[in-house]
């Protein structure tokens, strides 16, 4: 549970973050730096709340490069 | 010891059932956490979801003054908000779990009336944003970018609601002792759908929301 809620608070802290930048002006960082958030961050729910750290490694793999991708190309489009 | 704790059971039985640290020793590729079947939901639900946002933001480049207008329509502290509550409603999730696991089912049952409160907490905020929007007459016909709104996180809303009726199931399956600490598959197959609904709103969120 510990774990859990550290977790938690990372991912409080990474959309806190996301939201700030997406307020400020970063120029041509702003979607980097959220995409980026938000690619850390679904990783961190299916890792740890989902429980990939307890699956097999064709799992873990094929659910990382499916986020990888999609918000690789999300930041190609945005 | 609780007797009925298999993480801490030495018996030849509870080698046999899922307790944390069990599986990671001998995961299988066709066990994964939840069981395999909704583990397919996932990864076509996130396909589903995020070729929806590729096609959001493809007609975001040809109309990039309406999705930037759009963009400044929507409430930015109720997406946040309903992020935040999503992934609260996550923790508690996680926990309940995790309590069904050591045999403390009141505690469990605690985390998991936690949880189906977040979501529902989720759904009155999206459906006063929604009324809101109305209300300003941007419906599924204003234009492209509302369309894609009203059906990208309508759809969303649908999943946030199907689970939070799921998540009332397991509840009162626990609560008629129906799932234990050696018996709660399909308690961990609810947790992975709630938590898949957290998963595509961090995809969502971002790229409607915060993407200008």
């Amino acid at each position: 549970m510990k774990l859990n809620l550290i977790c938690w608070l990372v991912l409080v802290v990474l959309t806190i973050a996301g939201v700030t930048v997406s307020g400020a002006n970063l120029g041509g960082a702003t979607h980097g730096i959220i995409l980026s958030a938000a690619f850390v961050k679904s990783g961190l729910v299916g890792w740890r709340f989902m429980e990939l750290h307890r699956a097999h490694v064709a799992w873990k793999s094929a659910f990382l490069l499916l986020i990888a991708g999609l918000t690789g190309l999300f930041f190609v489009l945005a | 010891m609780n007797p009925i704790d298999s993480s801490q059971s030495n018996s030849p039985l509870s080698k046999n059932v899922s307790a944390p640290g069990d599986r990671s020793a001998s995961a299988s590729w066709s066990e994964p956490p939840g069981g395999i079947l909704v583990w397919i939901i996932v990864v076509l639900e996130v396909m589903t979801f995020g070729m929806g946002l590729v096609a959001f933001l493809v007609q975001g480049r040809e109309h990039a003054e309406m999705f930037r207008h759009g963009r400044a329509m929507l409430s930015q502290s109720i997406g946040m908000a309903n992020t935040l509550i999503l992934l609260t409603g996550g923790l508690f999730m996680a926990n309940a779990v995790s309590k069904l696991r050591q045999g403390r089912v009141d505690a469990a049952k605690r985390w998991l009336i936690a949880a189906i409160g977040s979501g529902l907490l989720f759904l009155v905020l999206k459906s006063i944003e929604y009324a809101d929007k109305l209300h300003h007459g941007f419906d599924l016909h204003a234009d492209t970018f509302f369309m894609f709104y009203w059906l990208l996180t309508g759809f969303h809303f649908v999943h946030v609601l199907v689970a939070v009726v799921i998540l009332l199931f397991m509840w009162r399956g626990i609560q008629k002792g129906r799932y234990t600490s050696t018996r709660h598959e399909d308690v961990e197959s609810s947790a992975v759908f709630w938590h898949m609904c957290d998963l595509i709103w961090l995809l969502l969120y971002p790229v409607i929301y915060l993407l200008h």
